[in-house]
This record gives C-alpha cells, sequence and structure tokens, in this order.
C-alpha cells in the first residue's frame, strides 16, 4: 500500500475492522478501501491548503504531485503550526464518521 | 444477460461515500482553484472538464488496480471478480500488512486472521489456548530435512512419489527437531509421521511470552502445532505443523521451512529468506491436512 507523506500519523486499522465485520465480499471491501483511502487523502489535503499562502499552496500541491515527502514535511513544519495535530485531528473526525456509516450500514437491508 | 447483486450494505456505502468524494472534489478545487489551475497548467496532463479531474492531480494511488486511475463514479467491482483468487488475496492482505517486516499490531493481526481465514476456510489466529508467538509475520529461512526415525538417512528419506531430486541437495540437519525423532523406527513410521516432517517449519518458541516460566507446558503446546504459512507476496499457502525451534535471533530470520515448504512458497530470495504470515491453526479434530491449501 502506498506510504503518503501523512502516513505515520493516522490510524485507520479500526475502518478495515469495522469493514471485516460487514458482511462485504472481497472485492466489495477492496473497493470501500479504496474509496476511504482517496476521502481520506482528500481530506487532509483540505485541512492543510488553508492553512498555506497562495504561493505555498501551489508548491505543496507540486511536491504532492512528485510524492517529495521530505519536501512536503520542510514545507509544512515552516509554513503550518502544529501541522501535525491538525492532520491527526481530521483524521480522527473523517474516522469517526466514516464508524458511523460503517455502523448505520449494517441496518441496510 | 444477469446482472450480477452486489450486498444493500455495500451498494449504500459505496454510493454515500462516493457522493462524499464528489463533494469534497468540489469544495476543495472550489476553494483553492488558483493553485489547482496552476497545478494543471504546470504539469499539462489532465483535460480540465471538472473539479474531480484537477484532484486526480493528487489522488493517492493506493493499489496496483486503483493505478488505473478510474474516475470514482466508475469504481466497479465487476472487472476485479475475474482476478485470480491468489492475486485478490495478495491485494487484500496489503492494506493490512505494514510495508516493511515487522511485528503486527493487534488490529492487523485480527484483521489479518480474518482474511486468511475467509480465504481459506479454515480458522486461524495469532493467539491460540492463550498462547502465541512472539510475531506473526516473519522472514523464513531454509532448513534441512530432519531425521524422522534413528537412521533416517538422505538414501532413505524419499518416497519413490517425492521429488528426490528437487529437495536431496538441501541435507539432513545432523542433529533431530526440537521433539526427536517423528518415529521409533522406519517400520513404525506412518503418513502423518512423513507429512509432519515433509511440511514442517521451525518456529522461534524460546522467544514466546511465558515460554520461561512454563516451558513443559509451552513445549507441549507447541509439538505439531498447525500453522498457516501465507507467502503474501504471491498468495501461496500451506499448512505445516512446528516440528523444531529456532532459528537463533541473531540470524535475522523469525523462522525456517523445510525444503518442501519453501519450495512451494517460492519463498527464497537471494539470501533464501523472504517474509510470510504464520497464525495458528484452530483443529482440535485434526481434520486439516498438512501440506498445500488452495483458496476456497
Amino acid at each position: 500500500m502506498k506510504r503518503h507523506f501523512y502516513h505515520h500519523l493516522i490510524e485507520i486499522d479500526s475502518l478495515h475492522l469495522a469493514l471485516e465485520d460487514l458482511d462485504l465480499e472481497p472485492h466489495e471491501k477492496e473497493d470501500l478501501v479504496i474509496i476511504i483511502d482517496t476521502n481520506l487523502h482528500h481530506t487532509i489535503i483540505a485541512a492543510i491548503l488553508p492553512e498555506l499562502s497562495e504561493d505555498d499552496k501551489k508548491t505543496f500541491l507540486s511536491f504532492v504531485v512528485t510524492d517529495d515527502q521530505q519536501k512536503i514535511w520542510e514545507l509544512l513544519t515552516q509554513k503550518v503550526t502544529d501541522v501535525e495535530s491538525k492532520i491527526k485531528q481530521a483524521t480522527e473526525q473523517f474516522t469517526k464518521k466514516m464508524h458511523e456509516d460503517i455502523k448505520k450500514a449494517h441496518t441496510v437491508k | 444477460m444477469s446482472q450480477k447483486q452486489y450486498k444493500p450494505h455495500y451498494e449504500h456505502l459505496k454510493n454515500k461515500w462516493l457522493d462524499e468524494q464528489k463533494e469534497l472534489q468540489k469544495n476543495l478545487v472550489e476553494r483553492h482553484k488558483e493553485a489547482f489551475l496552476w497545478l494543471e497548467h504546470r504539469t499539462k496532463q489532465l483535460m480540465v472538464g471538472s473539479a474531480g479531474s484537477l484532484l486526480m492531480l493528487v489522488t493517492p494511488v493506493t493499489t496496483a488496480f486503483a493505478a488505473q486511475q478510474v474516475p470514482p463514479k466508475q469504481i466497479s467491482p465487476t472487472p476485479q471478480t475475474t482476478l485470480d483468487p491468489q492475486v485478490r488475496l495478495i491485494i487484500d492482505l496489503s492494506y493490512s500488512l505494514p510495508e516493511n517486516v515487522q511485528l503486527l499490531t493487534d488490529g492487523q493481526e485480527k484483521v489479518v486472521s480474518k482474511t486468511l481465514t475467509r480465504y481459506f476456510g479454515i480458522p486461524v489466529s495469532p493467539l491460540l489456548q492463550g498462547k502465541r508467538l512472539d510475531r506473526t509475520y516473519g522472514l523464513i529461512g531454509a532448513e534441512q530435512h530432519l531425521m524422522r526415525y534413528p537412521g533416517d538417512t538422505m538414501a532413505t528419506h524419499f518416497s519413490p512419489n517425492d521429488d528426490a531430486e528437487k529437495y536431496y541437495s538441501s541435507g539432513m540437519a545432523p542433529g533431530r527437531g526440537a521433539w526427536g525423532y517423528f518415529a521409533n523406527s522406519q517400520q513404525e513410521m506412518t503418513e502423518k509421521d512423513i507429512m509432519r516432517e515433509k511440511y514442517y517449519i521451525a518456529v522461534q518458541t524460546f522467544l514466546a511470552s511465558g515460554y520461561n516460566e512454563h516451558t513443559k507446558e509451552y513445549s507441549d503446546f507447541f509439538k505439531y502445532r498447525k500453522m498457516l504459512v501465507v507467502n503474501p507476496e504471491n498468495g501461496k499457502a500451506l499448512v505445516a505443523d512446528i516440528a523444531d525451534a529456532g532459528p537463533s535471533p541473531w540470524t535475522g530470520k523469525h523462522l525456517g521451512g523445510s525444503p518442501e515448504v519453501m519450495s512451494y512458497l517460492e519463498r527464497q530470495d537471494g539470501a533464501a529468506r523472504g517474509p510470510v504470515l504464520y497464525f495458528f491453526v484452530d483443529d482440535p479434530d485434526d481434520t486439516v491436512a498438512l501440506g498445500p491449501i488452495t483458496i476456497q
């Protein structure tokens, strides 16, 4: 699985576990995991961009495209106060909502 | 033509989360349009027609099959149903396993054991009867054949049906396994004894928590205990039994496999070792056969 620049800050095993408890075919689980990964990625990008100036946004996005994780972190630690906490907080909110969705999905007939 | 049916809760979640994905993308691009347009202009890779296409620039590529960069609404299980089950298993495991071989978290072990149970149709677990090894994901190295009875040699080791030529070169360990001979004599050796040696693994029983305090109890528990051993990189798996203790931690390896185990798993790189998953098989009635196992 690809490791994104925020990989060390996120903990989404619980979501994979919650999906395991749903009666899903393997390919169905795979689809949902991919959607979760993508939505989390966008959520984290959305949490970071408002903290940056227009020029820094461009620099940040170009580093994300090339997956230059060292430069991403050099930029973020310089420009965003407490960036790790912000990423963790965004992830926690995202994970909480996903869990609620999965919980509700148990009742879908 | 019949339409494949998907589970309603899967459809519900997929549609809900894809709608949210679309909204996320739309908001993100609207709020930071200048930066995304600049990025698009700079890369000159995309046809800009929607918010989603701009976001594709920074969208994660999570797996080989996701790497096709299928637009979100087109994510469909249909093409994947033709995937080889072993490929499907590899993909499924990749969601849970770390990039490098390391100790798995409780959560990872739980997901992996459930995944393996589902794929192979036998209950597996990192913990059995309150006992566990120190790890479930490690580097396996090649072991030699074990003497099955007093006087067993390379000349007597193979039956006519065995691929002796293939496995002869591995040679025989000078000592016996951790629990001695498999049988008292050639005459007393059963088919079960033969299979136990053929598909044996050596694990670091001595590193198990509680082993030093309750050595006899743990030794009895580990003796010929069945484990599902899986190569997560090719999806090949077999049921092996613990018939030896080792290897020493200084080797950098975490377990060893008989020549037959290593050959089947194709688990030998240039250094004659590679990563495998190994979980206890819960088989109280001894109904699970040793040897290669296929996905159900």
